[in-house]
């Protein structure tokens, strides 16, 4: 489970989830694709998984509501 | 952890992987820690150490580039409740290309929600959605995100602040209400932009279109942009006023379209003019004549007769030529005035019959009110049932249980649904995805039971906007019917 937080992309496009409150901080890896739609929404909560190099989006909640990503 | 150390890392996995020991292989700092336990021991440190490094020091390094895009707008209407989601998505699946989509979408808007932006977004292009998502389509068109919309009136000062879908939905709706007072900003603003949106804000000017916009529309026959320019001759001649500056002359293209049409006395006491197209005598004629119309405009080519355009079209002999009556309905959408537009939907409604198939042509110019009747017709007649399927800009939500069962449309679903012949079928699930998206909710539940009681299963994709429209009953809108 992670705390608030967002989507972000780098140079790439690839997707990093990225802690609210600590900018500078911690970013971890998205694998696959990431939606664009998320890049614009507030993530209250994330379930996800970690394989050790990449996370695995599973699901949020958001203030458009519960969002499915897996 | 630089590339030696990883090497080193490597190394000591596949010693442990071969069954060996690798306290010698470990970097100085991890013998410091190991080194004083036993044997067993300190390869179980190494251990717990190498498993540390690989999950920390492996793990990919955030850019310090990485970007954030502004928060998705909320929008101004309520999201669709949850439950009705389900619904929504298999909706959304069925519809098998973006403009049935964007059906469904209006469909959902017009009983007051927005969909929730996971099922659907609007693309950056997007023309044809319901006007309450304008700002998720600039939110995919802006890479800053440093403007907002503002809440405030559109002006030659703020019209900067505007993203550019708010903007022109803004201008819309000024040239309904004051059309004036729109056409000034365009005036302002357009030169300075770009041609494309150039096109796009004199395009707005078919809103509440009116001879005060003559001037403005007279001085782009200087635009840069050729389509801009040609823009503004259709919408001049809409207005009755002729663009162009070749009238008359031997090159003049409505001299050399007339020449395709033939006119002709109709009537014993009363001789009245009638115009039919000519017969070609080859496929070059055909394609000359098709590119003549989609350019000419319908005032040059009536004044070519002496007559005005509604006698023009008054006159046409629907039927003798299909491909000359649909370049004739085009050429009347795109240049006709008002006055042409209403007199040939009405007129060709009226006698019914194929013939009224060509307003199809005329709907983005025609009111609600036509569009409907032009619905009901087909529906009521049943021969062409599939034609509905080509009705562009139709209202959602409006179609009355009796517009179904008193003519003979009912009936032919039922067969269709009933019988063997797939393509009937496949024909069928189309006119029922339209008539989805036209019904009231209580029209949809009763189709959904007749065509189920027809033999069509009851769980069939192509009942989803049925089941949609039916189950959005509770929140239906008290739009006019």
């Amino acid at each position: 489970m992670l705390p608030p937080g967002a989507i972000l992309v780098d140079d790439r496009g690839t997707g990093w989830w990225q802690a609210a409150d600590d900018p500078q901080g911690i970013a971890l890896p998205i694998s696959g694709a990431v939606n664009q739609t998320l890049l614009g929404l507030d993530l209250a909560a994330t379930a996800a998984l970690w394989n050790g190099a990449r996370l695995d989006l599973l699901a949020a909640q958001s203030g458009f509501g519960r969002l499915d990503l897996s | 952890m630089n590339e030696g150390e990883q090497t080193g890392l490597a190394t000591m996995r596949d010693c442990w992987i071969t069954g060996g020991a690798t306290f010698d292989l470990a970097p100085t700092a991890w013998k410091t820690i190991a080194g004083r336990a036993s044997p067993d021991e300190q390869e179980r440190r190494l251990l717990a150490i190498a498993a540390q490094a690989l999950d920390v020091a492996l793990r990919p390094a955030a850019p310090k580039t990485l970007k954030r895009r502004p928060p998705l707008p909320r929008l101004a209407l309520p999201m669709l409740p949850e439950r009705l989601r389900p619904l929504l998505r298999a909706a959304l699946k069925h519809a098998a290309d973006a403009r049935r989509k964007t059906r469904v979408v209006t469909l959902v808007a017009s009983r007051g929600f927005v969909l929730h932006p996971m099922d659907w977004m609007p693309v950056a292009s997007d023309q044809n959605s319901p006007d309450v998502y304008a700002p998720w389509i600039d939110w995919q068109a802006s890479l800053d995100g440093e403007r907002h919309a503002p809440q405030e009136k559109l002006t030659a000062e703020n019209w900067d602040e505007f993203y550019p879908t708010a903007r022109r939905i803004a201008l819309a709706d000024m040239r309904r209400s004051e059309p004036a007072s729109a056409r000034i900003l365009v005036e302002a603003k357009a030169s300075g932009e770009p041609a494309e949106v150039r096109l796009a804000l004199v395009e707005l000017m078919r809103f509440g279109l009116n001879p005060e916009d003559a001037p403005f529309l007279k001085s782009l026959s200087a635009d840069r942009s050729g389509k801009v320019r040609e823009l503004a001759g259709r919408l001049l001649a809409r207005l009755g006023e002729d663009g162009r500056s070749n009238d008359g002359g031997p090159d003049d293209p409505a001299a050399e379209l007339a020449a395709f049409i033939s006119e002709g006395k109709s009537g014993f006491i009363r001789r009245r003019s009638i115009y039919t197209p000519a017969k070609l005598k080859s496929p070059a004629q055909e394609k000359r004549r098709a590119e003549l119309f989609e350019t000419c405009n319908l005032v040059d080519l009536a004044a070519r007769f002496g007559a005005t355009e509604p006698e023009f079209i008054g006159a046409w002999q629907f039927g003798a030529d299909n491909n000359a009556d649909i370049l004739i309905a085009r050429m009347v959408a795109a240049s006709g005035s008002d006055a042409a537009v209403t007199h040939m939907a009405d007129a060709l409604v009226a006698d019914g019959g194929k013939p009224a198939l060509f307003v199809l042509h005329l709907t983005p110019r025609l009111d609600s009110r036509r569009k409907r009747a032009l619905v009901r017709l087909i529906l009521k007649q049943a021969n062409y049932l599939n034609s509905i399927n080509l009705a562009e800009g139709i209202d959602a939500g409006w179609l009355e249980w009796d517009d179904l069962s008193n003519g003979s449309a009912l009936a032919a679903l039922r067969s269709s649904v009933a019988g063997n012949d797939d393509a009937m079928r496949r024909g069928a699930d189309d006119i029922l995805e339209t008539i989805g998206f036209l019904a009231t909710a209580i029209t949809a539940a009763k189709l959904i039971d007749e065509v189920v009681a027809a033999g069509m299963p009851p769980a069939a994709p192509s009942l989803s906007v049925l089941r949609l429209n039916a189950a959005l009953a509770e929140h239906q809108s008290k739009t006019d019917t």
